[in-house]
């Protein structure tokens, strides 16, 4: 178990890894309990009809209830779980660089002959296995949430919205983990880390109904998160590569730098 | 005279390679400068200490021979083959122990886990470390976080030295241990240095460092300040020399005193002196007169106290 740091990173974040599974697999249950209640009155559709445009982005469209498709899609994976695995990957982040540093551990680390790019990816990678392993909790308590409402989605749908929610759970790791290797501070990985969360949640809601944030949504992590394509059984391509390619480029940043600055 | 020193040198063990080379060696931060052009070399073998005051810049350069910190100037050479960088440092890693008295563990693993993590990095010796659980009966079994300090510090001590390391770097390894750790602490460097190993070891415990070095480095505001061996820095400690006698004797004394005498502390009855040439300080108290005279070597502690008092001492 402790021959690499890739598994002893796993094995230090055991708790962390339990609790951020076990919430997220509830979050799937109660949504889909939530299901049956509401989907065959109007009371959700008079709750957004009675909101003003600017925040009907907080409780998603009302026409997702008429199918449990949409409903899975709309409700679970575009409103709650990217806000729940986007803090918990900048939770992973922080803990991994910044705290690590703060600690002294990290210095501990760098007596042992591992390189600095070694530790880098062996913990990027720990941090992908922790983001895969909470997205399939996410999906076991979708499904149980669905068994227990008596009601199915396909399971192709199910594997591309979460595949594409643990695309959004790495690119969010990787971005403060990049910062937090790069820089070793808490500030600016905190406040980029906050920034992207609290930010991309914002910006992606308000520029559904705020015209002149329309043009800014490009800098929200969501924009590229699609599950509404998904939904029409559509793939955004560009959404994708976007967020590959900007882990990619994280993933250097934080070799680049980490390889050359101190460590204090 | 100190027993018990470990005086291995050079020519005694009929190496020559240098095992730390630091050339020009400069870091600052922001304006403070916290190691100037530091040189220094250490050969196989040798057991140097690293001593200085508080904030005298031992744990930067510390911290640059192990590529945690890149210099501003100057370089760091390792092993007669290793230019250590923050990105080298690692390929030179696999030959150095570290120890420093502030390391931090991986608080959420026991000291089995631990050591077996570190070992695997190393690619340990078993049998290394059995002499040394043996030797210092850690608690292996309890999370880190839970043991004591003396634990964690004889955790660290099997983790640095398990694989053999050619290089051990020490920085204040002792400190916050009972005196009896602090022995056995030292005992294992000796033993390491009989082994061959290298040793250098930064310390304020100035007594741990003469009782386990060969030759003291001293280091005060970022600059070396002298670097002997221990023999020639006891040699010339010069001689504390205490007078007692009576009011006017001791004022005649006062009166006559050589240049070269320097006062310690005095009273209406009591004289102390410090004289470098016993001998001619024989000669000046030979046309004195006074009750009773003591003469014996001065404390090494003292000499290092007034290396760090005497601000326009020549950095060498």
């Amino acid at each position: 178990m402790m021959r690499t740091l890739l598994t002893k990173t796993l094995y230090d974040k055991r708790w962390f890894i339990s609790g951020w599974s076990l919430a997220l697999f509830i979050l799937g249950i109660l949504i889909m309990a939530f299901y049956p209640s509401i989907k065959d009155t109007n009371a959700f559709e008079q709750l957004a009809g009675s909101l003003p445009d600017q925040l009907k982005g907080f409780v998603g469209d009302p026409s997702s209830f008429a199918s449990i498709t949409n409903y899975v899609a709309v409700q679970l994976y575009q409103l709650q779980a990217p806000i729940f695995v986007m803090i918990m990957a900048l939770v992973l982040a922080q803990s991994l660089t910044v705290t690590q540093e703060e600690k002294g551990t990290m210095r501990t680390l760098l007596t042992t002959p591992l390189s600095r790019s070694q530790v880098v990816i062996q913990q990027w990678f720990a941090g992908v296995i922790v983001s895969i392993i909470a997205v399939i909790f996410t999906a076991l308590g979708a499904l149980a949430g669905l068994a227990s409402v008596g009601e199915s989605v396909p399971i192709d749908f199910m594997f591309h919205l979460n595949a594409l929610l643990l695309l959004l759970a790495v690119t969010a790791f990787s971005i403060p983990f990049a910062i937090g290797h790069a820089t070793g501070k808490r500030a600016p990985t905190m406040i980029i880390g906050v920034l992207i969360v609290a930010g991309s949640y914002l910006l992606s809601t308000f520029s559904q109904s705020v015209e002149w944030l329309k043009s800014w949504d490009i800098l929200s992590l969501l924009h590229y998160y699609d599950v509404e394509a998904l939904s029409k059984n559509e793939l955004n391509v560009g959404g994708i590569w976007t967020l590959l390619l900007l882990t990619i480029a994280m993933i250097l940043v934080a070799i680049l730098f980490f390889r050359k600055r101190d460590v204090e | 005279m100190l027993t018990g020193s470990l005086v291995l040198t050079t020519s005694d063990n009929g190496f020559d390679m240098r095992t730390i080379h630091v050339a020009n060696l400069t870091k600052q931060f922001g304006d403070t400068i916290a190691v100037r052009d530091v040189n220094f070399s250490i050969n196989k073998g040798e057991v140097v200490g690293f001593v200085g005051p508080n904030g005298a810049g031992k744990t930067t350069t510390i911290a640059m021979l192990l590529g945690f910190m890149k210099p501003h100037k100057g370089s760091v050479k390792l092993l007669d083959k290793y230019v250590i960088t923050p990105e080298t440092a690692h390929l030179a890693h696999k030959h150095i122990g570290y120890v420093a008295g502030d390391i931090t563990l991986f608080d959420g693993m026991t000291g089995q886990q631990y050591l077996q993590f570190m070992g695997h990095r190393f690619g340990v010796d078993a049998t290394v470390r059995k002499r040394l659980d043996d030797k210092l009966s850690p608690q292996l079994d309890k999370r880190l976080k839970h043991l004591s300090r003396g634990n964690k510090q004889k955790i660290s001590l099997i983790a640095a030295l398990q694989h053999d390391p050619d290089l051990i770097i020490m920085d204040e390894p002792t400190s916050g241990l009972d005196p009896l750790m602090q022995e056995t602490f030292l005992s294992i460097i000796r033993e390491e240095a009989h082994r061959g190993a290298t040793v250098f070891m930064s310390s304020h415990i100035l007594s741990e460092v003469a009782r386990a070095c060969s030759r003291i480095i001293f280091m005060k505001n970022g600059r070396i300040m002298t670097d002997k061996p221990l023999k020639e820095i006891e040699s010339n400690a010069g001689k504390l020399i205490r007078l007692s006698g009576a009011d006017d004797q001791i004022k005649a004394l006062l009166a006559s005193l050589p240049g070269d005498a320097k006062i310690i502390s005095q009273s209406k009855t009591h004289l102390e002196l410090r004289y470098d040439d016993v001998h001619a300080a024989l000669r000046w108290l030979n046309t004195k007169s006074f009750d009773d005279i003591s003469i014996e070597d001065r404390q090494l502690d003292y000499l290092f106290i007034d290396l760090y008092k005497d601000e326009e001492t020549t950095p060498a």
